[in-house]
């Protein structure tokens, strides 16, 4: 197969086609970096506007005169953001000094009012979430560097891996790497390699192979252009900055580095599926000898696809089983850190909402987050089923279903002979 | 040993039928051309043989072995168009993957490589080839193995005489060296050089030329051409202008055709020969493009 492998491989890429191709992807893909920098960029600055406005009348202003309810909490925050430091702090260690001191105490309920599509998402979880994290910044003596609007190294990669590995991300990134494997598929160039000796198996292998290498480069590709990017732009989060993840159900905070090689090999992995999915469709639909069963068959994945798509993005319909579909897991950032920014944006929202929290408040949220706002895997799915989904689910699930239709092309390959 | 058992094979494109119940079995070694009419289905049965096309019905074994077992590509090669190589490779990237996967010593390769003259132009992409380039790269690809069982799909297309006199030559060797070749050609001068065992493929059935009378095709000219289809079967008659028709057949039936007209208002005024041989059994069973 090594044979087969190294032309087909060879014949990809002096390919034009695959050449302009995987160019278009590389440069859309940085092209989208510069404007969601250039955007970041804008919403950091109006924030930190906001923050030492927000400073100044703080500071001003006499908290023990409100007369409200809300007494106890912004007492607390009084207290806290009275604290000459609590600017530095807050950049530095902010929600780790607030937790240890206990002098940020969510008022009212536990829950934020709103709730995601996905449930609700807990404040105090939400919280004790940053001071986790704050802890560890301190630790290591970072700085803190806010991922939702992280422009720099690391975190740009960190924030950005949500785009790239969004489901739309997963599909333009096969569609634009498979062109090249379909054009052979229909091509009569593939009835030359379909009759080398004991070939037919190897090169179904041989072409799934090509293609995980092809994707695996145009991703690393990606991702040293982007690192690049960021670094030419000043950036100075280490490739350690702790990330604060939530895998089955259990708060993690792995390194910068981690988190991005591992949302990439789950991103391979629900590229190779979409991939083999498609192969086994397209196969069958041209094995198909009436229009009619074709049609059917196109029909019957694309309700497949669109139908899981739907029941998964659905709130309290997922059961146990569901959990184990592989649709779930193909937005791979969804996985370790989320890919929603509504509970970021429900979170930024309460903090306005001056009638509850004071306004005071403002200045707890948004910037040093540091993920995303703890819409982790947690929160997709209802507690009970939480256990259920877990990295391993994931690897499970992707890599399992991987297997089985590569199993059953390159067994119809060899045993029957067929050309697929 | 069975080289090439076909049992009943049956394809159809729509209403058109290609092969009709087809039965062929080759058992000895043998050179063997496959004549037939553009469209009629050469290709067709060949890529069945293949397992590159799916019959609607019937069955194949290639060397004692069914069609849908993989390893008869080890003992079999089929050259096809030249539309299946990679354009964007050169030659020597299509011997490499040969060389690997037959495992061919170099110097069969540097050997039949030297012997069709393409050692020049391997290292230039296939994009920038002629058609008589491609022709001889795929020729080389095929032959290289030295499998047990050659299908060339009309591997004369082309070709220089140069090129010819040289696939000639490998085929009659890998001939004697025990090997069986089946070809497809419309280059019906060759296929007689080349062999006499001439199949002709019509009306989706296989037809020996050894079981056909040996015929001659004539051009004859007489006042109305198309008498001669009140006397003669229709297929043996191709009118080419209201005076003017090409007969196929044996050379007593046309004495005794000419004795016949002779005196008549129907008289032959002049006949000459035009096709001999496997030329004229093909036209005798295709016949040729007639009047409107």
């Amino acid at each position: 197969m090594g044979a087969l492998y190294r032309f087909l491989f060879k014949s990809h890429w002096h390919s034009r086609r695959r050449v302009v191709l995987v160019g278009l992807l590389v440069l859309l893909t940085w092209s989208t970096w510069f404007l969601f920098a250039q955007r970041q960029g804008a919403e950091n600055r109006v924030l930190e506007q906001t923050q030492q406005d927000n400073a100044k009348l703080i500071s001003g202003h006499s908290m023990n005169e409100t007369p409200s309810p809300q007494a106890t909490a912004a007492a607390g925050l009084t207290t806290f953001f009275k604290q000459k430091t609590w600017t530095a702090r807050a950049e530095r260690d902010g929600a780790a000094a607030a937790f240890n001191h206990d002098l940020v105490i969510p008022y009212g309920a536990t829950l934020l009012p709103s709730t995601d599509r996905f449930g609700p998402v807990s404040f105090t979880q939400t919280l004790r979430n940053r001071a986790a994290l704050g802890k560890r910044l301190v630790a290591q003596h970072q700085p803190v560097v806010s991922l939702r609007y992280g422009t720099q190294d690391w975190a740009f990669l960190i924030s950005f891996l949500p785009l790239l590995t969004s489901i739309v991300g997963v599909l333009i990134f096969t569609v634009l790497l498979d062109v090249e494997e379909v054009s052979d598929t229909l091509s009569p160039r593939r009835r030359f390699l379909a009759c080398l000796p004991g070939q037919r198996g190897a090169l179904m292998a041989a072409q799934v192979l090509v293609f995980m290498t092809d994707a695996v480069l145009t991703l690393a590709l990606i991702l040293v252009g982007g690192g690049l990017f960021a670094w030419v732009r000043g950036g100075h989060a280490a490739a350690a900055y702790p990330i604060l993840t939530r895998l089955s159900g259990q708060l993690a905070i792995w390194p910068a580095w981690q988190v991005v090689l591992a949302v990439a090999a789950v991103f391979l992995l629900g590229v190779l599926l979409v991939y083999l999915f498609a192969r086994f469709v397209l196969t069958y639909i041209i094995r198909l000898r009436r229009d009619w069963s074709r049609l059917l068959l196109a029909v019957a994945a694309y309700l497949l696809v669109v139908g899981e798509a739907a029941v998964s993005l659905l709130p309290n319909l997922t059961g146990l089983l569901i959990s184990w579909l592989p649709l779930n897991y193909l937005q791979a950032s969804r996985l370790f850190y989320g890919t929603d920014y509504l509970p970021l944006q429900v979170l930024y929202m309460q903090a306005l909402d001056t009638s509850r929290y004071g306004r005071a408040s403002l200045l707890l949220p948004i910037r040093n987050l540091s993920y995303f706002a703890g819409a982790t895997i947690s929160n997709l799915f209802p507690p009970v089923q939480a256990s259920q989904v877990s990295l391993w689910a994931a690897l499970l699930s992707l890599g399992g279903t991987s297997v089985l239709i590569l199993a059953w092309l390159i067994w119809r390959a060899t045993k029957r002979n067929e050309l697929l | 040993m069975t080289i090439l058992a076909l049992h009943d094979l049956t394809k159809s494109f729509g209403r058109q039928v290609v092969l009709d119940h087809l039965d062929w079995t080759v058992s000895e070694p043998a050179i063997i051309a496959l004549v037939a009419p553009n469209g009629s289905g050469k290709t067709t049965l060949l890529d069945i043989i293949a397992n590159l096309g799916r019959p609607d019905s019937g069955s194949v074994t290639v060397l004692d072995r069914p069609n849908t077992d993989q390893s008869i590509y080890t003992d079999m090669t089929y050259m096809q168009s030249n539309e299946t190589l990679f354009a964007n490779m050169t030659g020597q990237d299509h011997i490499d993957l040969i060389q690997r996967s037959y495992g061919v010593p170099a110097d069969r390769v540097e050997a039949t490589v030297a012997a069709f003259g393409i050692g020049q132009f391997l290292t230039k992409k296939v994009k920038t080839y002629s058609l008589g380039m491609k022709q001889l790269l795929l020729i080389v690809l095929a032959l290289l193995p030295q499998p047990q069982l050659v299908m060339l799909d009309e591997p004369i297309n082309g070709l220089d005489p140069k090129a010819v006199q040289a696939l000639r030559n490998a085929l009659l060797a890998l001939h004697q060296a025990g090997s069986t070749v089946i070809f497809s050609s419309h280059d019906l001068a060759e296929v007689d050089r080349l062999t006499d065992d001439v199949l002709f493929l019509t009306k989706g059935r296989l037809v020996a030329a050894s079981s056909l009378a040996p015929a001659t095709t004539y051009t004859v000219v007489l006042k109305d051409a198309a008498f001669l289809r009140t006397i003669l079967p229709a297929d043996q008659v191709t009118l080419l202008t209201p005076t003017k028709a090409t007969v196929a057949l044996p050379t007593e039936a046309m004495q005794a055709l000419r004795q016949r007209l002779a005196g008549t208002d129907h008289e032959l005024l002049d006949v000459t020969t035009s096709r001999q041989g496997t030329e004229a059994l093909y036209f005798q069973l295709f016949g040729q493009h007639e009047i409107a």
